[in-house]
């Protein structure tokens, strides 16, 4: 026993000495490493928090990305950036949250999705001024004004959009008896005055004939019906109209109808499920914002054949997500920030993040850029996705105004569409009211 | 203070004042100095506990009831005393604003709910599961250590990372469970749709982690238990089964009520099989809050989602004093329980126990 | 400062009784362990221990998976040809070094500040007389059944007002003691330590805090080594407090690490489980070391060596 304890303590002893000399070596940017941010060399260590897939990191395994980090500190031999990789948009508010809220924790650079801007747009004394550091670059006119206070202070530079298309499975489409080329499926779904009520017709066919679900989750194809409504939750004013709204009420009705009719294959977005689904033959289309064709070749494979992409969007075009750059200003390097924010949101650099990855340039400039207009994408069956979103992104006519709230009333409405599609433990009714109900906790 | 009645039994030797006494009388002949040292030492050897412990632990739990009363947001900071809102259909500043609110929400009562259901499935047969293999390791067996270190392995394995392998085997389509199902033609179960089935699923995890261990600590006990009382329920004709129900269990009485003891601590606490089991990046303890506990409800109103204009950490504070009430509650129910129980037998070592600790 | 530290520690407590029902048993000299066990035993605890390994082997298995290698409504039960690439991977995107750094030193701190500061405070209480002596070691123990929960919301606010929000002293500072800690050296030392050593020693002139050094301390150290591992495996595992305050600096501890791996949208299951494979190895491979200390820890508590 004694010589067991003996061991014991020395094998703790010995662990903490590992410890210390472990941390001695590698200790620099766990500790706070904030403080030592610029030090005497002019040497500046930019952070940058981004999530999901931004495309401006080196690539790696199922992440794409143009390597434009590389190449700035190429250019600036000064300059260190790390940038750490949230798992999705919400799990990086949440962080983010708490860190603008200590003073201490925020990045140099945050990027911030769309959803959730308008959080951002209510406090911009804690932003920085982006205005005159933007120089030549160029956004969409909606796109600028949505990260622009009403003052004119720019508090956000737009990375990417995220206009719609429909991928589908052609494989899947094509044991069903529907059409497989990607005109004709756009002609299917009803071309440019395609509607709602369409996609579900075609998808109730699918269903009868195949037994199969139509789509993936009735959450995700919410989203899109209500990035085409221009005041869903909130008013212009602010005021909480959730729960009044027909139109709402109306798109909620529509989808846990198709849901309940066996259109939907119950996954709940993001899940395990729904990430492993991609490689299934569990669904034949899905909502397609420019961004989210990275998610389908990460979940289902380089090497999957079968995903396609139709240029067409029920209900008109629809924006999906894309996001934001701000720099706190509690960063103690805001100016390199800022410099660096700008230079990644210049139209070259947007161009080169959908060559390399897929998401969408917000500026016109890299739009009409040969490499975004002439690309295809051989994981889509070749698909020339660069025309496909260019076109997408001409159709949005809506901008949908997302206030402070917005963003907390949409996650509870995903629960309410998940308790119907997901669980299946209440009717669309119940699961309505229960939303009402969770709006109201939210004051 | 639940800890009280299991005590440890007093060492053979307590502090006896006559040596006390000695040491006193010898070390008051060394001098002003000397006897300086002899009075402030102790509380010089306390005080770096004290010190530590009074900002860690006694400071925050004051400041706690504090920010509980006021609309305290995570973003903005202190925004006054607390009010209720819409939810209770006042706009009236009080500083119990934020209990009422909670106990205004659903969601707060079925995360009490889940807690207890948690704690119950994991507990239960977690404790049947460790008293069996432990009679088992009871045994004479060959290779002692290795059996004893093959069932503790999991605990060394984190409850996060656990919880990460587990989803993939719990997952409600494409999981590893489900999947078997699907090949004998069951109808695949909804580990996280359904209510009980997710408390399943979470219990699991946590039976994972924690039987060995409390196989190891019955174990211990077992083998104090003196073998002539096996010997004299053989002389009475008990068999095996027979011996174990009527002879071992109530022999471990005090280590059962002890790991009944922190498994209910323990058990409403939970937080991070639940966290991690939850689907996707929102909704945390499912969308219905089939798993939501009260610590994840806790950080998902004070951490995670945050609004500016919500007093979510305010609450968030409430819900931990209501937590905290609840588990005082349960510690002087079990307290009782265990007096009356420990009455009834092998009393005296308790007691004497007891007036020790609280001397 | 976690659930676990709470939960792990207070079990001892557990150990501990039992421990001293050991020393008991030994006193009454009663030989234990009659019978042989037959198949039955063995094949139930084969079962028990597959059924303690399956959960890692699955992981390995999955993050041995290529990409192709893997098909919808397979399970990956037959290991890959990925391992060692998808290891490397993962090795990099969550900064594996630094974030074992991290939590080794967050481990090792907490231990060792623990194991110094009760064993302090645990020969104070066994062993001097001074007033309040009662009450303070009554208060300590009263406070082992708070909350650990309880206190972190006010944490978080002091951790952010001292700008240590994202370091690894927010982590390390609630861990630095333990109530239990305390609780369990004052039990362990009152048996331990006769009183007629402290006196020799202060009869050759010691000083108190030489009396403690050269006396106290070796007395303590089997306790002290129980601590001190259960503390580190404790801290180790911690998941819900780094999560909560390193925030944004998710690559500095191991078990956030992990968890922040394991996000969505562009979930790959193979890089996942590598993640956690990593985070999990380094303390397995301490438990092969340590596993029979640990073992021993909990069954004999502070059975005198």
């Amino acid at each position: 026993m004694k010589n067991a304890t003996r061991r014991g303590f020395g094998v703790v002893a010995g662990v903490a000495v590992l410890a210390l000399t472990a941390t001695a070596c590698s200790g620099d940017g766990s500790d706070d490493g904030s403080g030592d941010a610029a030090d005497a060399g002019g040497q500046v260590t930019i952070k940058v928090s981004t999530f999901n897939n931004f495309g401006f990191g080196a690539p790696s395994g199922t992440r794409p990305g143009a390597d434009l980090w590389k190449k700035y500190e190429a250019e600036h031999p000064n300059v260190k950036i790390e940038e750490t990789v949230a798992a999705s948009s919400d799990d990086a508010r949440a962080a983010f949250n708490t860190a603008i809220s200590t003073g201490t924790g925020a990045y140099d650079i945050q990027a911030v999705d769309v959803d959730w801007m308008p959080s951002i747009m209510a406090q911009p004394d804690a932003f920085v001024d982006l205005g005159s550091v933007a120089g030549t670059n160029d956004w969409l006119d909606w796109k600028k004004e949505q990260g622009t206070t009403p003052d004119g202070k720019v508090v956000g530079l737009g990375t990417d959009i995220g206009p719609e298309g429909i991928c589908y499975r052609s494989d899947l489409f094509a044991a069903a008896g529907l059409p497989t080329d990607r005109a004709d499926v756009a002609a299917l779904l009803g071309g440019d005055s395609a509607t709602w009520d369409t996609y579900f017709e075609v998808g109730q066919q699918y269903t009868d004939t195949t037994g199969k679900a139509w789509f993936d989750s009735s959450a995700a194809i919410f989203q899109g019906m209500v990035n085409q409504i221009q005041y869903s939750h909130v008013d212009a004013d602010g005021n909480i109209i959730a729960g009044t709204n027909p139109d709402v009420k109306a798109a909620f009705d529509k989808v846990t109808a198709a849901a309940l009719k066996g259109q939907s294959a119950g996954l709940q977005q993001w899940s395990d499920d729904f990430n492993a689904a991609f490689k299934s033959d569990k669904f034949a289309t899905t909502l397609c914002p420019a961004w989210f064709v990275n998610n389908i070749r990460g979940n289902a494979g380089d090497d999957f054949k079968g995903w396609d992409i139709a240029d067409v969007f029920p209900g008109g075009g629809g924006n999906w997500g894309g996001s934001f750059l701000v720099v706190p200003e509690q960063s103690k390097v805001k100016d390199e920030a800022a410099k660096l924010a700008a230079w990644i949101t210049a139209p070259e650099q947007q161009a080169a993040v959908f060559a390399a990855a897929s998401n969408f340039p917000s500026s016109p400039t890299a739009q009409a850029d040969p490499t975004v207009a002439g690309k295809t994408d051989p994981f889509l069956n070749d698909a020339p996705v660069g025309t496909i979103f260019a076109n997408r992104a001409k159709a949005v006519t809506v901008v949908p105004f997302k206030g402070a709230q917005y963003f907390d009333i949409q996650t509870k409405m995903a629960d309410a569409l998940n308790r119907v599609d997901v669980t299946k433990e209440q009717t669309p009714e119940q699961s309505f009211d229960q939303w009402l109900q969770d709006v109201k906790a939210l004051s | 203070m639940t800890a009280t009645p299991v005590a440890p039994d007093k060492p053979q030797q307590s502090p006896r004042p006559a040596h006390d006494a000695t040491l006193e009388r010898r070390l008051r002949a060394r001098g002003r100095r000397g006897r300086l040292d002899v009075r402030l030492s102790p509380y010089l050897y306390i005080s770096p506990f004290f010190l530590l412990f009074l900002v860690t632990g006694l400071f925050p739990l004051g400041f706690t009831a504090w920010v509980a009363t006021r609309q305290w947001n995570t973003i903005t900071g202190d925004g006054g005393v607390a009010v209720c809102g819409a939810t209770c259909g006042t706009t009236d500043p009080s500083v119990l604003a934020n209990f009422q609110w909670v106990l205004h929400q659903p969601a707060f009562w079925d995360a009490l709910r889940n807690s207890f259901s948690i704690f119950l499935i994991s507990t239960i047969p977690q404790i049947v599961a460790a008293l069996v293999l432990a009679a088992i390791l009871d045994a004479n067996l060959k290779a002692k250590t290795f059996w004893r270190m093959g069932v503790l392995l999991p605990y060394v394995i984190a409850p996060s990372a656990a919880a990460i392998i587990f989803s993939q085997i719990f997952s409600d389509q494409s999981g590893l469970i489900n999947t078997f199902l699907g090949w004998v033609g069951i109808s695949p179960v909804p580990w996280h749709a359904n209510t009980l089935a997710s408390h399943i699923a979470i219990a699991s995890i946590v039976n994972f982690r924690w039987t060995g261990y409390n196989t190891l600590i019955f174990l211990a006990a077992m083998q104090a238990i003196p073998r002539d009382v096996f010997e004299a329920s053989v002389v009475d004709g008990a068999g095996r089964v027979r011996q174990f129900l009527s002879v071992t269990i109530p022999m471990l009485r005090p280590t059962l009520i002890f790991v009944i003891i922190t498994s209910t601590i323990g058990g409403l606490q939970i937080f991070d099989e639940p966290q991690m089991f939850t689907q996707g990046t929102s909704g945390y303890g499912g969308p219905n809050r089939q798993f939501l506990t009260v610590s994840l409800y806790l950080w998902d109103l004070g951490f995670n989602h945050v609004s500016i204009g919500q007093p979510n950490l305010g609450r968030s504070a409430a819900v931990a004093w209501l937590l905290f009430l609840i588990v005082v509650v349960f510690a002087i129910v079990n307290f009782l329980l265990t007096r009356r129980i420990a009455s009834a037998g092998g009393a005296h070592a308790t007691k004497s126990r007891t007036k020790e600790v609280a001397r | 400062m976690s659930r676990e530290v709470s939960v792990a520690t207070l079990r001892q407590i557990g150990g501990n009784g039992v421990a001293n029902a050991a020393a008991r048993k030994r006193r009454l000299a009663v030989t234990s362990e009659g019978r042989r066990p037959g198949w039955v035993s063995y094949t139930i605890l084969t079962v028990v221990i597959l059924i303690s390994v399956f959960p890692l082997y699955y992981a390995v298995s999955i993050a041995s998976q290529a990409t192709t290698d893997t098909q919808y409504g397979v399970p990956a039960l037959r290991p890959g040809s990925g391992l060692f690439r998808n290891l490397s991977t993962a090795f990099g995107e969550i900064d594996f070094l630094t974030a074992l750094g991290g939590t080794v030193l967050v481990s090792a701190v907490c231990a060792a500040s623990t194991v110094l500061f009760s064993t302090l405070a645990g020969y104070s209480f066994a062993k001097l007389r001074f007033r309040g002596r009662g009450p303070l070691l009554f208060f300590v123990i009263g406070t082992m059944a708070i909350p650990t929960q309880l206190a972190v919301v006010p944490l978080y606010i002091m951790m952010a007002r001292l700008h240590l929000f994202g370091t690894l002293w927010a982590v390390m500072i609630p861990g630095l003691v333990t109530a239990f800690g305390v609780f369990w050296m004052t039990q362990y030392l009152e048996g331990a330590l006769p009183f007629e050593l402290i006196e020799a020693a202060r009869v050759d002139g010691a000083s108190m805090i030489r009396t403690f050094w050269s006396v106290a301390l070796p007395a303590a150290r089997p306790a002290a080594a129980m601590l001190a591992l259960f503390t580190f495996v404790a801290q180790w595992t911690n998941y819900y407090w780094p999560m909560l305050i390193l925030g944004p600096n998710k690559n500095a501890m191991l078990t956030v690490a992990a968890a922040a791996l394991k996000g969505a949208r562009f979930t790959d299951y193979t890089l996942v489980m590598s993640g956690v494979v990593l985070t999990a190895f380094p303390l397995i491979v301490v438990f092969f070391f340590a596993g029979r200390q640990l073992v021993s820890g909990i069954m004999a508590g502070a059975v005198k060596g």
